[in-house]
């Protein structure tokens, strides 16, 4: 299906290339997991199949691609799109039209289908991504997982013999990466070739034929899934797990945490008709803890940060910080918040002035800016536009701002969306380090990797509600049934029953 | 209220029978509007207003309407209030001031709003294609169209990111620290556009959007009875008031 042949890419402007010497043959039907460190050149391997990379992009190709027997090279966008389908990270970026129905029949419309057609690959392709429930509904009121059944819906429709998915599950909870194995079992069971350019490799072990491992642009690996079972292979290269939960670290938090720093009672709110999102949620909160908060998408744990750090305003209860209780509008400012989009938070024009940002600054504060900058690895970086870091290097920057301004809590909102191995290990080293300095880090996350390196206890929120909790010597146990549960044997209450 | 904008326009009735029209018969509609409002007088700018609340009540838009007319109520406040100190007397003709700024105001934007928020974008663009507007201005149009909800969202998570920040986020920090609110929240809005726009041509790319040849409509437009139906009110409305501006 398809044949690369020593493909060499560099990119407009770069010296070094992104991938060099790539050679590479995938069989038809075949599901294929390609994966590797951030920046290692997945994405941009998927891109140079898919054209994007030479025409969209801009740089120099070197090599051959065959798809399906044709060559892709020099041909025009649209006449690779007959051959190869994308689905790409960001859900929110890969809608034309507002509605489903709209959404899945357009591309087909601009392929210039005749009606019968038109509606005879809607209908299969609803059913193959199983949303016929949300035909008729609008993209923007949709979740995450079914914008992302939605852009794999519409590119299904297309019927291109091979399908590219980049970083699929990135924007995904367990609930929704389930749903998503399912699709991908009935596609691969169609005949469909496959291949998912992932992070988060552990869905994929009972479907992937073929991993190509991808490190600093070179292919190192190119043959069966078995290698991925090696600990030591996995943590060579940087890859997250596999076929069991990860090692949980032991506990960090510090002596010295008696001191509650965060005290939360019967706490409920919500946004708009529906103020009960968040119900009477009760926590108490000491310095140096870290926890995390887990759960299915929409249960409540944005809204539950939102409340606590005062953008949202509680329906009922108190929230009180170092023993005084504030209202919504004191609380601003005093619980630092990182959310999985740091590039959003970032406003300034040096890397410096982002901790400056406020009016009336004087010198001690700017004094303080460059010590944060430097506890944050970024002092080097200082009069770079906080735009042109790298993620990590956002993230980190985003983090040092919040510092600066001297919270007791932090919050970071899916701060390992998109991460390798490595950089989460860097991550859960630099909240361990926050932990230490006696501030409380509250984790929400989907990502069992980070919680079982730094996180104390996890809160398991459903329906606005914390309905478990769960201390580290449980953790492997539930870690265990939260990705091996199956939505394909059973109902909802099975799902619940299996998780709680 | 750009949330609860944003909201609304994610919660489409498609049984509304204002949803159901032919956008180029509201296109036709937004224009007739305009024109009349442009040359209309008090009692004719009156009669619209109460047209235009009345289908913004059926289209579930009551709230903009609220909203709409208080920004011009205030607005003429202010007007009236700047223009006593400065001139040092009151305004000749406060009422028709008011008509002009208040309905005629509402009225135009109640207009374009109740255009935005009923009509599907897919059905809009075939409007265009059926009166034979070329693909090249269509596709631009569509995204630009469909980036308005996403630009919304984004202005709506860099401002609570300001908030959580401190940045200017205070009403009064309006007034106070505008050069704050000018640097951070349009510069970064910018830079995310642009950042967006390129993801989106992209997968347009990818999509095979710029495919030579005819598309084909699934759904073409159609005028067809409340089209014929709604215009004809519309006029009938408007040569009513204007017959009645000649007797009061």
């Amino acid at each position: 299906m398809l044949k690369i042949d020593d493909l060499t890419f560099t990119y407009t402007g770069h010296k070094l290339p992104a991938l060099e010497s790539i050679n590479l043959e995938v069989a038809p039907g075949k599901l294929v997991l390609v994966t590797g460190p951030s920046g290692s050149g997945k994405s941009t391997l998927l891109h140079c199949i898919n054209g994007l990379a030479q025409i969209h992009y801009g740089g120099k190709l070197e090599g051959d691609i065959h798809v399906a027997g044709r060559d892709t090279s020099g041909k025009p966008l649209w006449q690779i799109s007959e051959l190869i389908g994308t689905v790409f990270q960001n859900p929110n970026t890969q809608f034309f039209q507002l509605t489903v129905a709209d959404e899945i029949t357009f591309g087909l419309e601009y392929a210039g289908f005749d009606n019968k057609t038109i509606k005879d690959r809607f209908r299969k392709a609803l059913a193959d991504v199983e949303i016929e429930h949300l035909r008729n509904r609008d993209l923007f009121t949709l979740s995450s997982g079914e914008k992302q059944k939605v852009a794999l819906a519409s590119i299904i429709a297309m019927d291109q013999p091979l399908l590219l998915m980049d970083e699929p599950t990135a924007n995904l909870d367990i609930v929704s990466i389930h749903e998503l194995i399912k699709v991908l079992q009935k596609l691969k069971n169609q005949g469909r070739t496959i291949i998912i350019s992932e992070h988060r490799l552990w869905y994929l072990r009972e479907l992937a034929d073929q991993v190509v491992v991808i490190k600093d642009g070179k292919l190192i690996y190119d043959s069966e899934p078995d290698i991925l079972n090696c600990s030591e292979f996995r943590d060579e290269i940087g890859l997250r797990i596999w076929n069991e939960p990860g090692e949980v670290t032991k506990s960090y938090v510090p002596q010295n945490n008696n001191s509650p720093i965060l005290d939360i009672t019967n706490l409920s709110g919500g946004v708009g008709k529906n103020k009960q999102i968040i119900k009477n949620v009760s926590l108490s909160l000491k310095a140096g803890n870290c926890i995390a908060l887990m759960g299915h998408n929409g249960t409540g744990k944005t809204m539950l940060s939102r409340i606590l750090t005062g953008l949202q305003k509680q329906h009922k209860g108190t929230v009180s910080i170092e023993g005084k209780i504030l209202k919504p509008k004191h609380r601003i400012g005093k619980i630092g918040c990182v959310t999985q989009h740091a590039e959003q938070q970032l406003f300034s024009d040096t890397v410096l002035g982002e901790l400056l940002l406020k009016p009336n600054i004087n010198s001690i504060e700017g004094d303080c800016s460059e010590e944060i900058l430097r506890q944050y690895d970024l002092i080097a970086l200082k009069d770079r536009h906080p735009q042109t870091l790298s993620g990590g290097e956002k993230q980190r920057l985003a983090i040092a701002a919040s510092m600066a301004m001297n919270p007791g809590i932090i919050i970071l909102d899916e701060p390992t969306s998109g991460m390798d191995m490595l950089r989460m290990r860097n991550l859960s080293q630099q909240i361990k380090k926050l932990c230490d300095k006696g501030l409380a880090v509250i984790v929400i996350t989907h990502d069992i990797e980070l919680v079982s390196l730094c996180c104390d206890q996890i809160l398991w929120i459903e329906n606005g509600t914390i309905a478990k909790n769960i201390e580290r010597q449980q953790y492997i146990k539930f870690f265990n049934e939260l990705i091996k549960f199956n939505t394909q044997e059973g109902n909802e209450n099975e799902i619940h029953g299996c998780l709680l | 209220m750009i949330r609860s904008f944003t909201q609304r326009l994610g919660q489409r009735n498609p049984n509304c029978v204002f949803e159901q029209l032919d956008p180029r018969c509201k296109l036709l509609i937004v224009l007739i509007v305009t024109i009349a409002i442009v040359f209309s007088n008090s009692l004719m700018s009156s009669g619209l207003f109460i047209a235009v609340g009345i289908v913004a009540l059926f289209s579930r838009l009551t709230k903009a309407l609220l909203f709409t007319s208080s920004f011009w109520v205030l607005l003429w406040c202010i007007f009236m209030l700047l223009f006593h100190i400065v001139m040092r007397q009151a305004i000749s003709a406060p009422r028709a001031m008011f008509t002009a700024m208040v309905f005629k105001g509402t009225a135009l934007i109640m207009t374009g709003l109740w255009f935005a928020v009923t009509t599907k974008l897919r059905d809009f663009t075939s409007a265009l294609e059926a009166w034979r507007i070329p693909k090249i201005i269509i596709l631009p149009l569509t995204i630009a169209v469909r980036f308005i909800p996403t630009l919304f969202h984004e202005s709506l998570v860099i401002r609570d990111s300001m908030k959580l920040r401190r940045i200017a986020h205070r009403k009064r920090d309006l007034l106070k620290q505008p050069h704050l609110i000018g640097h951070s929240y349009l510069a970064l809005i910018t830079i995310r556009s642009l950042k967006m726009a390129d993801e989106l041509a992209a997968v347009a790319e990818t999509r095979g959007l710029a495919r030579p040849g005819k598309s084909k409509i699934f759904k073409p437009a159609q005028f067809k009875r409340n089209d014929y139906l709604s215009l004809s009110m519309l006029l009938v409305l408007i040569i009513v008031l204007i017959i009645a501006s000649y007797f009061v």
